[in-house]
């Protein structure tokens, strides 16, 4: 073996060993140095690849609950989306309003948004990791200026083309769903109440927030806190 | 499939590699939510096809495979694989530096600033033990392709981390 041979295995798996390899090491101390220093690269980039494992996926348990209740919220979701995608239809079709009519459709849709991603309403989901939800909200383009609570459900969405956080808290009542919308503006705070929720979209200086919630949930203590705790980033 | 006899299979075939699974998906989008998704969405598949699933090696093939077309639709992103076959500067002396003392912090951050297609053999090299076969076939390569980005990924990362002093001491920071 030569020295172009010998490196162009060690430069391309280090780890390798072989008799011819070997012997050319112990005859070419350039080669060696070079050995060595590709192996101890290789230890380093080893230990860096080895990042954390979530506990829903390391844990024998924990990845068994989650793929039998993943199957389960994927095909209520499917239903729940159909449902809510044919209650749109059908109340367009009637109404003949909610299409073409940009504002008085957000209500709608963030209800059909909510609709579609049931698992989020579940009462019982555990309180979310602070490092995701600020996950979420940076890559939502959401900054945090104090404390929101504890935050039980936080999922970057797609909402009219943009991706934007969307978190549940717990109120008096239930979940209550809060979608920060960095992309969407009403001119003044709007109220709604419809398919069995309620809610409130709230302006901020750059972008809006929307607070849904069962219909006899005050809303009023969330709605404060969000828009006192978070600033859209441009 | 009896429910006992389809969670024994999951456990022993499926399980053992979520979390290989998992690392190999976080560094082929550097985020860990639709990483942790992916996975999570391969297990789900993989639980609902177990009846199909038998031998080890072809289920590892298969859930790897599953990640990789995972997070490429979910970037809907067109992958234009070459065929690189050439062995430029394999002749390099300075392939490693003469102090390699770059700390794991240092090393996570020059991966992250390599393109996916030579940081993705690497992984699955260095971390995963794939042969240059198995990675032929999983990123639709032939060998002498994944030898030459090999070679590449390990010199393009010797460059990104000698643009930057390396931390000081050596130090495990996972």
């Amino acid at each position: 073996m030569n020295c172009i041979e010998f490196r162009r295995q060690v430069g391309t798996a280090p780890r390798t060993q072989s008799d011819e390899l070997l012997a050319h090491r112990q005859s070419c101390p350039t080669c060696a140095r070079l050995a060595d220093e590709m192996q101890s690269m290789d230890s380093v980039l080893e230990q860096a690849f080895k990042v954390d494992v979530p506990a829903s996926l390391s844990e024998p348990a924990a990845l068994l609950a989650g793929v039998r209740q993943g199957g389960a919220a994927q095909r209520f979701h499917r239903a729940w989306y159909a449902l809510a995608a044919s209650v749109l239809v059908g109340v367009g079709l009637v109404t003949g309003l909610w299409l073409g009519q940009t504002s008085s459709d957000l209500p709608a849709e963030l209800i059909a948004h909510v609709l579609h991603e049931p698992e989020s309403l579940n009462p019982d989901l555990p309180i979310v990791e602070f490092s995701r939800v600020s996950n979420i909200l940076e890559r939502g383009r959401v900054s945090l200026l104090g404390d929101i609570g504890d935050v039980r459900y936080a999922g970057l969405c797609m909402f009219r083309g943009n991706s934007v956080a969307h978190l549940v808290v717990r109120g008096e009542r239930g979940p209550i769903t809060v979608m920060l919308l960095p992309d969407e503006r009403v001119s003044e705070t709007m109220a709604f109440n419809e398919e069995g929720f309620q809610g409130v979209i709230v302006p901020t200086r750059r972008g809006s927030i929307a607070i849904i919630g069962d219909p006899d949930e005050l809303l009023g203590s969330v709605r404060e806190q969000f828009s006192r705790s978070v600033e859209f980033s441009i | 499939m009896s429910d006992a006899a389809k969670q024994r299979q999951f456990e022993t075939l499926v399980g053992p590699l979520a979390p290989d699974l998992f690392r190999y998906a976080y560094w082929l989008s550097r985020d860990r939510q639709l990483a942790e998704d992916v996975v999570q969405e391969t297990m789900i598949r993989a639980w609902k096809s177990l009846d199909r699933l038998r031998d080890a090696a072809s289920v590892k093939h298969w859930l790897f495979t599953i990640v990789r077309r995972e997070h490429a639709r979910t970037f809907e992103r067109k992958r234009f694989d070459t065929v690189d076959i050439d062995t430029p500067g394999m002749m390099d002396d300075n392939l490693a530096s003469p102090d390699w003392n770059h700390n794991v912090h240092d090393v996570r951050e020059a991966l992250g600033k390599m393109e996916t297609d030579y940081r993705e053999p690497l992984v699955l090299q260095v971390l995963l033990g794939h042969s240059v076969r198995e990675i032929g076939a999983l990123m639709e390569l032939g060998e002498g392709a994944v030898l030459t980005r090999l070679f590449r990924a390990r010199k393009k990362l010797k460059a990104i981390l000698e643009d930057k002093p390396s931390s000081p001491g050596w130090k495990e920071n996972r």
